[in-house]
């Protein structure tokens, strides 16, 4: 099973290879509260790393979704378009944002494994 | 992500966050942080913003059950003065108001903007109580007290809690507590005594629900409180259900619907002064009042709209006519998402002659809209108790 990587901006990122499946991290949907709404890229979509791949409505406010990495939007989760409450249930699991196919092999610095981002979230909070 | 931080402090009240300034804590923080709130600054208070559940599942559920909300932050002071006193101050009918009874009403600056809106109750002959809202008491209570001069006091009452318990389950919860409560018809209040504590309890609240306010002392909120959250169907709620709940029952917030820049016939809330008063005055700010709608104020009215889709519209957004082009015709002053109606929801300010019934709109923030309908107000209709 591929483990998750988390950017310092909350998304999570899954890599099988050449492809990595991307949505936010469950304390990002526990600050953002009731989701209402999220906006899917086009199937095709370029995305860069740390670059706007969609948004994500909470009662609130709305809320970018940066692409971990770069590269070619080639699945959604029409689940999450359906049923945006999916992502408050299980945001790291079925409430998975998009797929993509990696523009780069290289594996990056700057994402953190899960005890790292727990201390990085653990930190923001105190 | 998070443009919510600020998202949240904006679209509350429009309140500075003031970052370095120790916030207050209302009396039920300990509480609040024990079931697990979320909190945000509001007014230099600490607030419990929404709990584990969501604020959906409290808005909900103050439909369908009962929500207990600490409402303490919000100024509550005696205000002593002969009622002819009271009505030169505000443009309301305090002379006929009953002892036990409360009104809701304007207080408005001299150049007739409205400085906030508030709560009054008549306990006796020239005995008031005020609740007003937590980002205005200091300019509120020394306006009050300036138009007072040595004709009257106004006491802040900083020891009293303040609870809300709205919703159809609220009466059966209190009842056993407070003999003969459910009798008490919608805005009138009475004295009750509970644990040997006075609870100075009102048939109110701004959610549309029928439901209750509890003023007493802050010492005793927390205990009231947990024995009121131990009845099944009580559910805590916090400041973003509040805030769902009063727009789908149609009823501004002040610093969002209106401001001191807005009057009272701009702002739809000419009902609250007496048609004689309008015309007569008394009051202070009539000439301002009087000015604003001779130089056309009433050329936007606020209106209630609703959104297509389930996309939230935002505070702030300008309101097109459904081309999309050309001038704005209006602005969002407040949005939401409201779970029991079927669409978001928002409140704004629309060019009179665009406001036909049905009337549809784009809502537009840059390059991105939505088109909403025009609806009336309230979204939902009220379940206030006449007896």
């Amino acid at each position: 099973m591929a483990e998750k990587l988390y950017s310092s901006q909350h998304e999570w990122i899954e890599i099988s290879g050449q492809t990595a499946r991307i949505g936010i991290s469950h304390y990002a949907q526990d600050q953002l509260g009731d989701i209402v709404f999220v906006e899917l890229p086009e199937i095709g979509r370029k995305v860069a790393a740390g670059g706007e791949a969609a948004i994500v409505e909470s009662v609130k406010a709305a809320s970018e979704v940066y692409a971990p990495l770069a590269g070619e939007v080639i699945a959604v989760n029409q689940a999450i378009a359906d049923d945006p409450a999916l992502v408050n249930r299980d945001a790291e699991g079925e409430g998975w944002f998009m797929e993509i196919s990696l523009a780069n092999a290289e594996l990056p610095q700057n994402l953190m494994k899960a005890d790292a981002y727990q201390a990085f979230i653990a930190q923001q909070d105190s | 992500m998070f443009s919510w931080a600020e998202g949240a402090c904006a679209s509350l009240g429009k309140e500075l966050c003031l970052s370095g300034t120790k916030l207050s804590s209302t009396p039920l923080y300990s509480l609040h942080k024990a079931l697990g709130a979320h909190f945000a600054p509001f007014a230099g208070f600490d607030m419990a913003l929404r709990f584990p559940d969501g604020v959906l599942a409290e808005h909900r559920a103050v439909r369908a059950q009962a929500g207990l909300f600490d409402v303490s932050h919000m100024g509550q002071a005696e205000l002593v003065a002969a009622p002819n006193v009271m009505e030169a101050i505000f443009p309301m009918a305090l002379s006929s108001l009953k002892a036990g009874a409360m009104r809701y009403g304007l207080l408005l600056a001299d150049d007739g903007g409205i400085v906030d809106d508030v709560m009054i109750v008549r306990l006796g002959e020239e005995k008031f109580r005020i609740i007003v809202n937590a980002s205005r008491r200091a300019e509120d209570y020394a306006l009050i007290t300036a138009r007072l001069g040595d004709e009257g006091t106004l006491n802040p009452l900083p020891d009293l809690a303040l609870l809300a318990l709205q919703g159809p389950l609220a009466v059966s919860r209190l009842a056993p507590l407070f003999s003969g409560l459910e009798a008490m018809p919608f805005m009138t209040a009475r004295q009750f005594e509970w644990q040997q504590v006075p609870v100075l309890v009102s048939r109110s609240g701004y959610t549309g629900e029928d439901g209750f306010e509890l003023s007493l002392p802050a010492d005793h909120a927390e205990s009231l409180a947990r024995l009121l959250l131990d009845g099944a169907g009580i559910v805590p709620a916090g400041l973003a259900a509040r805030d769902s709940l009063r727009l789908e029952a149609g009823l501004c917030l002040y610093g969002e619907d209106m401001d001191c820049t807005i009057g009272a016939a701009r702002a739809g809330l000419l009902w609250t002064i007496p048609k004689a008063r309008r015309e007569q005055g008394g009051f202070a700010g009539f000439d301002g009042f009087k000015q604003r709608v001779a130089e056309g104020e009433t050329n936007y009215r606020r209106v209630g709209l609703m959104l297509e889709g389930a996309r939230p519209a935002r505070a702030g957004w300008k309101i097109h006519l459904p081309d999309g082009e050309g001038e704005a015709i209006g602005w969002i002053s407040s949005a939401c998402v409201a779970p029991t109606s079927p669409h978001p929801l928002a409140m704004g300010y629309v060019r009179r002659e665009a406001c036909q019934p049905d009337a549809m709109f784009f809502l537009k923030q840059g390059e991105r809209g939505l088109p909403a309908k025009l609806h009336p107000l309230p979204f939902r209709p009220h379940n206030y108790y006449r007896g």
